[in-house]
C-alpha cells in the first residue's frame, strides 16, 4: 500500500472516507511531521462541531450506554465520530482498547476510533484535542467521546467537551460523594446505570435529592438501564434539549473560547516541551541534571532569558 | 510517538473467548495497543474496523471450526479495501493441514492449538523490530 499524498488525504478527510480518517487520525496520534501539516493547512477551513463527553468511573457502562443511544443521536445530529479511550499500561506502554467491542451494527454514519491516554492521566489521549480539528474539516461534526474509567479529579474531557454526561453506579457512595468537587461538577447530566439492579432506585432518589439541595445548576438525573433499555429514551431527549439551549444561547461560543485555548496549552506541551525535553537528551544534559550537577533553576532561567 | 496496534478479532458465532483475551493481554503486557472486536462480528466488521483503526497486524481467533471460510473472507476483503499491508496472522482450533492453505491466501502464521502465548508475542515483536529497522 503506497503512502497517500498530502492532497488525497486532504480530499479524503473532507469527504468523510473511512480509510483515509483512519490514516489521518494515526499521523495525528502518532505525533508525525506529516500530522502537524495536515493540522496547519485543514485548520483554515474547519467547521462547527459539536463534542458530547460521556465520562464516569470504571465499570460503570460508558460503551453499554453509548451502544443504546448512538444510533438515535446520530440519526438527530447527522454524521458522528466515537472516540473510545483506555488507559496505557504504565508498565508496559501498551494498551487493552475494549471499548467498541459493546457498539454493535454503527453503520457507515458512524466512524468509531479506539484511543490509549498514552501517558496522560486527564482520561484522554493527549493528541485528542488536535484529532477534533482534524475531525472538524470531515463531515463527522457531532463528535461523541468516552474518557477511559475516572476518578474524582480527572476532569481532562470538560476542557473540550460542549456537553457532558456524568455516568454513575448504584453502590458507589451515598449523597456525600455529591458534595465534593471535581467529577460531579462537569456534567451537564447525570445517568445511572444499572437499573435493573435492586439498589438502583433508592440510589437514583438519592442523587436527585442531592442535586436538588446541593447543586448551583439543577441538572437532570436520569436512571437507566442499558440492559432493558429503561430510561434511554428520557436521557436522549435531555441531550437533544441541554444541545439545543446552548447552541441558541452564547454558551457555545463561550465552550469554544475554552476549547481552544486548552487546544493551544496542549499544543505547547506536545511540541514545544516535548521537543526541548528531546533536545536536553540529546545534548546530554539529561544526564547532568539527573546527576545533580546542574542548577535547574539558573539553567531555566538563561533558557527563558535567551528564548524571550 | 508510534506504537505498533494489533486488532485481534473473533469472525463467526464462536463465543470460545479466553484465548483471544489472554493474547490480547500479553500482547498489550508485551507493549501493543490491542483492539479487542469481541465476538460473533462479521468479515466485513472486521475489515471495516481494522480500516478505522489503521492497525499494523489483525489476529483472528476461531474454535468453531469455520476458520478457512471466515479467514479466507477476511483476507479477500482486506485486499479488496486496499489493506493487504496489514499483518495478518490467527489461532484456534485449525487442524496441520489447513495452514498451508490459510498462508497461500495471505496469512503469515497460524497458531494451532498446541503453541504458546510466548510464540504469538515472539512472532509479532520479530515481525514489527524488523519494520522498524528497515
Amino acid at each position: 500500500m503506497r503512502n497517500l499524498k498530502f492532497k488525497e488525504l486532504v480530499e479524503g478527510i473532507k469527504r468523510g472516507n473511512k480509510f483515509i480518517l483512519g490514516k489521518a487520525v494515526t499521523l495525528i496520534e502518532n505525533e508525525t511531521e506529516e500530522g502537524w501539516e495536515l493540522l496547519k493547512y485543514l485548520y483554515e477551513s474547519r467547521n462547527k462541531i459539536f463534542v458530547l463527553g460521556i465520562t464516569g468511573p470504571l465499570g460503570v457502562g460508558k460503551s453499554t450506554f453509548i451502544n443504546r443511544v448512538i444510533k438515535s443521536l446520530s440519526e438527530e445530529f447527522g454524521k458522528t465520530a466515537l472516540f473510545l479511550c483506555d488507559p496505557t499500561s504504565p508498565i508496559s506502554g501498551g494498551a487493552f482498547l475494549g471499548d467498541r467491542l459493546r457498539i454493535k451494527n454503527a453503520g457507515e454514519n458512524i466512524f468509531i476510533r479506539s484511543m490509549a491516554t498514552r501517558g496522560f492521566l486527564g482520561g484522554i489521549s493527549p493528541t485528542l484535542p488536535f484529532i477534533l480539528d482534524l475531525i472538524s474539516s470531515s463531515p463527522f461534526r457531532f463528535i461523541i467521546v468516552e474518557t477511559a474509567g475516572v476518578g474524582q479529579g480527572e476532569i481532562g474531557i470538560s476542557n473540550f467537551s460542549h456537553l457532558t454526561i456524568v455516568m454513575l453506579s448504584p453502590g458507589l457512595g451515598d449523597e456525600i460523594q455529591l458534595l465534593k468537587g471535581g467529577l460531579m461538577e462537569i456534567s451537564d447530566v447525570i445517568v445511572i446505570t444499572k437499573g435493573d439492579y435492586k439498589e438502583a432506585e433508592s440510589f437514583f432518589r438519592g442523587v436527585k435529592s442531592g442535586v436538588s439541595l446541593y447543586f448551583k445548576k439543577k441538572i437532570p438525573v436520569h436512571l437507566v438501564s442499558s440492559f432493558d433499555g429503561k430510561g434511554i429514551t428520557e436521557v436522549v431527549k435531555s441531550v437533544i434539549d441541554r444541545k439545543r439551549e446552548i447552541e441558541n444561547g452564547n454558551e457555545y461560543e463561550k465552550l469554544e473560547r475554552r476549547r481552544r485555548l486548552e487546544t493551544f496549552k496542549y499544543l505547547v506541551r506536545e511540541r514545544i516541551i516535548k521537543n526541548f525535553v528531546e533536545g536536553f537528551e540529546k545534548n546530554r544534559e539529561l544526564e547532568d541534571i539527573k546527576g545533580g550537577r546542574v542548577n535547574i533553576y539558573r539553567r531555566i532561567e538563561e533558557i527563558l532569558k535567551n528564548w524571550m | 510517538m508510534k506504537r505498533i496496534r494489533v486488532l485481534i478479532a473473533k469472525p463467526g458465532l464462536d463465543g470460545h473467548d479466553r484465548g483471544a483475551k489472554v493474547i490480547s493481554r500479553a500482547l498489550m503486557d508485551a507493549g501493543y495497543e490491542v483492539i479487542y472486536t469481541g465476538i460473533r462480528r462479521t468479515p466485513e466488521e472486521i475489515v471495516n474496523m481494522a480500516i478505522e483503526e489503521d492497525v499494523n497486524a489483525l489476529g483472528l481467533s476461531c474454535l468453531s471450526g469455520a476458520h478457512l471460510e471466515l479467514f479466507t473472507r477476511v483476507a479477500e476483503l482486506l485486499k479488496k479495501k486496499g489493506r493487504e499491508d496489514i499483518l495478518l496472522f490467527g489461532g484456534g482450533t485449525i487442524p496441520k493441514e489447513d495452514i498451508p492453505k490459510l498462508l497461500k491466501v495471505g496469512f503469515k502464521k497460524i497458531f494451532p492449538p498446541d503453541s504458546s502465548v510466548k510464540e504469538t508475542v515472539d512472532f509479532l515483536n520479530e515481525k514489527f523490530k524488523i519494520q522498524r529497522v528497515g
